[in-house]
């Protein structure tokens, strides 16, 4: 009963961060019905942004005692409430950054080619992939680069820890943060319209470019705190981190029904509890089978649900 | 229209890129001639590791080993006195087996090449071996530790690194040694991890240790979280995990999260300052081979670290570095040796020289002695056994298998 | 009277196929004017490249004296030029209120929108028994009326209708074009695009016949429906 409990809380931390990244697959597929291959490396900058405003802010060795600023630094890494203050601005320095990054790739390498067939932009998504790869690997290093052991870990019953609880709950408040604005604000009625009738939604006086532009903002910037997240949780970064992840997250997307923001977060979740189950249930020695699992799983949803489960008009789409 | 502007700005960028990777690497030298005016002769060294995909970070490092040894060789008064130069050309194999196989036929079209410091990945290194082995052209393997790659009946092909079929019997040797009988065995799936971790199985086996049970996982995976707490559920005295820093690393770190206590033990590809660097304080008390008694007591290693420290203006030097290092130096040394008797090593007649005189090779690498057995593997069969003790690998005690 | 809308010597073309050559045509202020003509004259795409949704090849299209020619399709909303698209285009996936709601998107009158909400409730009353069901559960008459009362939602000054009596039973049709007339009364300037042409005609001030792209025919709505040609080719007499 206990590992029950354990494997359980392992894949709901795996799925939050699976979540998270599925958001950005699925937002992208809503409203340009394309997928976004380069996803999975904003995951992986935001990751190094992230990584970059840690040690910043934490690491004597880094910028901050430079400027004179020691003090603010002893601060934020002396006490609980400094810690807490530095997170958020880690969080929200990294997302804003990395948002901006997908802003500025939709301008140069997606939109040129919105009217192009519908290969072109996929073609120039992985280019835009194996660009930022190589970029990180060239400019930063090759390695894996350990991300600061800055996060208070205390160590609960049933394999629970203060970071997992951290992790799980942030995931969830910034689910339900994006559900109540796709479904409530204004910008998020005009993401909805978008991606029901693309024309129509022009005709009623929203600017597509904004809303996709908004639309490219907000997948980095929820996969960039799952990058800080991952880096917390593995202990390192590496420029192709985000292979794994990527492909997971993108299944979790389709397991949902891709276009659809619930879906994302229902397939997220599922997926890293298949996986955690799988691995945790399986007979000894067969654990590598747990991706084998997770895409009968979701060979068998798409055969009875094609659309994923809650795929097409069953939910609000984006 | 600024769109296609913009996008052949990218383009050219990309390329930029492209001839920075490539370019990076030249060690320098003469011309492509063999010899030049001034009555230099130039050789071509070959490096052929993972540079931009797969195992990128101990591909970066035998480049960087390969490079110093070059540039050492270059200003050192045994190459002067000889009139010879080295010149490196590197290639990126991505840890691919296909993409090795390319590279080693675009290294051997080079006829001034006369030796090839690589591949890295057992599964790039056999394919690889039998286009240098064709064409005369000397291979020395700085990394892979697949058995299989010298018995293949390949003239010309050596390694500077110890097979895992010594080194994973060490491991369960010196596990069994410590009282650690219960063991849980995994690896990454790859041609070595997999390979390190049936040796060490077999004999922990053979030698009294009961194996729990076999995992297999994947290089690229990093969550363990299920998987640690199946193991730690199993209470094993170690865990045994066939695979590189970068992947045990995180393993350990959530095997500890997971309330483990059981040490993790790996092979060469594990020990690397990174992987205490990523796992922190839960890597404390975790175990590793390698090959060659510990590079601190030699004082050739001394000034190794030192200089390559100094070169790539690094913290640390990476495993493999060293391994490239005596690598390189064994196929020049030989190299010096046949210029002398022969005038040219590109001839037929000079490679086979080459070949017999680096057979022949025994000197004191930064890594220990380098001599080759008739297969081609070193002779340097001391396996020693690491700790980390205080965030820092901690030498614990060396195991001579050539002496048994 | 002043006209509102003045289009001069436009062309547009999908790729190669040029779909509007060279027209020009106006409407005044407080009109009903209808373009009619076969399937594929170039209607729509008129209609398209005056609220943005196809940027013209050539010419000019002014609107209240400015050139609004090339701009992007929410500008020319922002402009009060509003269209009400071919085959309704509601969000299926939006409730009936949201849909309202999408329709006043660039509005910040919180008030006056209410007060709209009411009006075209009014208009059709239909619609506020469904306000909270989805559009995709409406009937096609209904979808329509909804696609009408979205457009009036953004309080047009020129009101822009692609083929409003297209699919529909003829008791809805014809309440269609009542409240068209209605909105007329109400000051609003109507362009109409349909394919029933004797209905068009029946409650328009003047009328417009296309041909592969270009204007043929033009006069009053009477004199079109007593032209001997108009009748021969689209009114079936």
């Amino acid at each position: 009963m206990g590992i029950l409990i354990q494997q359980i809380v392992n894949g709901v931390t795996l799925g939050g961060m699976y979540a998270l990244i599925a958001l950005g697959y699925t937002l992208v597929y809503g409203i340009l019905l394309m997928i976004n291959f380069a996803h999975a490396e904003m995951f992986m900058v935001g990751a190094y942004i992230g990584l970059f405003t840690l040690k910043f802010l934490s690491d004597p060795a880094w910028g901050m005692a430079r400027l004179g600023l020691g003090p603010v630094q002893e601060f934020f890494t002396g006490s609980v409430l400094g810690l807490i203050i530095m997170f958020i601005i880690v969080f929200i320095v990294t997302g804003a950054l990395t948002g901006l990054l997908g802003v500025l790739i939709e301008r140069v390498a997606y939109r040129p080619l919105r009217n192009a067939p519908r290969l072109a932009p996929l073609i120039s998504a992985i280019g835009v992939s194996i660009f930022l790869q190589n970029a990180v690997l060239l400019w930063i290093d090759s390695k894996p680069i350990p991300f600061p052991d800055i996060f208070p870990i205390v160590t609960l019953p049933y394999g629970l820890n203060s970071l997992k609880i951290f992790i799980v709950v942030t995931s969830i408040v910034l689910l339900l943060g994006l559900d109540t604005l796709v479904s409530r604000t204004k910008i998020g009625k005009a993401m909805r319209a978008t991606s029901q009738d693309r024309g129509a939604a022009q005709l009623m006086g929203i600017n597509i470019n904004s809303v996709i532009a908004a639309t490219f903002f907000i997948g980095p910037a929820l996969g960039a705190v799952a990058g800080i997240f991952y880096g917390m949780y593995y202990g390192a970064v590496i420029f192709n981190m985000g292979f794994f992840p990527g492909i997971k997250a993108f299944t979790a997307a389709v397991l949902g029904g891709i276009g659809n923001l619930r879906g994302a977060m229902l397939g997220g979740f599922m997926l890293g509890m298949i996986e955690a189950l799988a691995v945790g249930f399986l007979p000894a020695g067969y654990s590598g089978y747990k991706d084998v699992v997770a895409f009968l799983v979701l060979i068998i949803v798409l055969i009875f649900r094609p659309g994923g489960l809650l795929g097409e008009s069953v939910v609000e789409k984006v | 229209m600024k769109f296609k502007t913009l996008a052949i700005v990218l383009f050219v960028a990309f390329l930029a890129i492209a001839l920075v990777g490539c370019n990076g690497g030249d060690a320098g030298g003469g011309d492509d001639g063999t010899t030049t005016a001034t009555g230099v002769t130039t050789y071509t060294i070959g490096v052929a590791a993972p540079i931009t995909q797969g195992s990128v970070a101990q591909g970066m490092d035998i480049k960087r080993g390969a490079q110093l040894a070059i540039e050492t060789m270059n200003e050192s008064e045994e190459a002067k006195a000889a009139g010879v130069q080295f010149k490196m050309v590197e290639g990126d194999d991505m840890s691919d087996d296909k993409t090795a196989v390319t590279v080693a036929n675009t290294l051997i079209s080079d006829r001034n090449l006369i030796g090839v410091v690589g591949h890295y990945n057992s599964r790039c290194s056999i394919p690889a071996s039998a286009v240098y082995s064709e064409a005369n052209v000397v291979m020395i393997s700085p990394g892979s530790t697949n058995p299989d790659l010298t018995l293949q009946g390949l003239s010309g092909v050596f390694r500077t690194c110890a097979t895992d079929d010594l080194q994973g019997p060490a491991g369960a040797l010196f596990a069994l040694d410590m009282g650690l009988k219960k063991a849980i065995v995994i690896d990454d799936s790859d041609t070595y991890g997999e390979g390190i971790a049936d040796f060490f199985y077999e004999a922990f086996e053979d030698n009294g240790g009961t194996v729990l049970f076999r995992e297999k996982t994947q290089v690229a995976e990093r969550d363990f979280t299920a998987l640690a707490t199946k193991i730690t559920a199993e209470n094993p005295d170690i865990v045994f995990f066939g695979g590189g820093f970068e992947t045990i690393a995180p393993f350990s770190k959530q095997m500890h999260d997971a309330g483990s206590s059981a040490p993790i033990m790996g092979g060469d590809a594990m020990a690397e300052q990174d992987y205490i660097d990523i796992g922190g304080s839960s890597v404390e008390g975790d175990y590793v081979t390698n090959v060659g008694a510990p590079v601190e007591g030699l004082p050739a290693a001394q000034d190794f670290v030192a200089a390559y420290k100094a070169r790539f203006n690094l913290d640390s030097v990476g495993n493999f570095a060293s391994y490239a290092y005596d690598a390189a130096f064994a196929i020049m040394k030989a190299a010096l040796i046949v210029h002398e008797e022969t005038g040219d090593v590109t001839t037929p007649a000079g490679r086979d020289a080459l070949i017999a005189e680096v057979e022949k090779s025994n000197f004191e690498g930064v890594t220990g002695t380098i001599s080759f057995n008739e297969n081609g593997d070193t002779n340097n069969k001391v396996i020693s056994l690491y700790k980390v003790v205080d965030q820092a690998w901690e030498f614990v005690e060396s195991m001579d298998l050539g002496a048994k | 009277m002043e006209k509102m809308l003045n289009v001069e010597h436009l062309s547009t073309s999908y790729g190669k196929i040029h779909a509007v050559r060279d027209i020009s045509f106006y409407v005044n202020e407080g009109e009903i004017v209808t373009l009619i003509g076969a399937n594929g004259a170039g209607k729509s795409t008129t209609l398209k490249t005056i609220s943005g949704l196809i940027k013209p090849k050539a010419g000019k299209i002014f609107f209240k004296g400015e050139n609004i020619a090339g701009l992007p399709g929410h500008e020319v909303t922002a402009k009060h030029i509003i269209q009400v698209p071919e085959g309704r285009r509601i969000f299926d996936r939006m409730t009936v209120m949201e849909n309202l709601e999408m329709g006043a998107y660039l509005r910040k009158d919180s008030e006056g929108i209410k007060s709209d909400i009411n009006w075209v409730f009014e208009l059709f009353p239909r619609l506020s028994e469904r306000a909270s069901q989805k559009g995709g559960t409406l009937s096609g008459g209904e979808q329509q009326m909804l696609a009408m009362a979205r457009g009036l939602m953004g309080k047009p000054e020129l009101l822009m209708l692609d083929e409003p009596s297209m699919g529909l039973a003829p008791v809805v049709v014809e309440t269609i074009f009542t409240v068209i007339q209605k909105l007329q009364r109400e000051g609003i300037t109507i362009l109409l695009v349909e394919q029933n042409a004797s209905l068009a005609l029946s409650i328009a001030n003047r009328g417009y016949v296309m041909e592969t792209g270009k204007i043929s025919l033009t006069g009053t709505g009477r004199e079109l429906l007593a032209n001997e040609e108009v009748q021969k080719a689209y009114l079936g007499h």
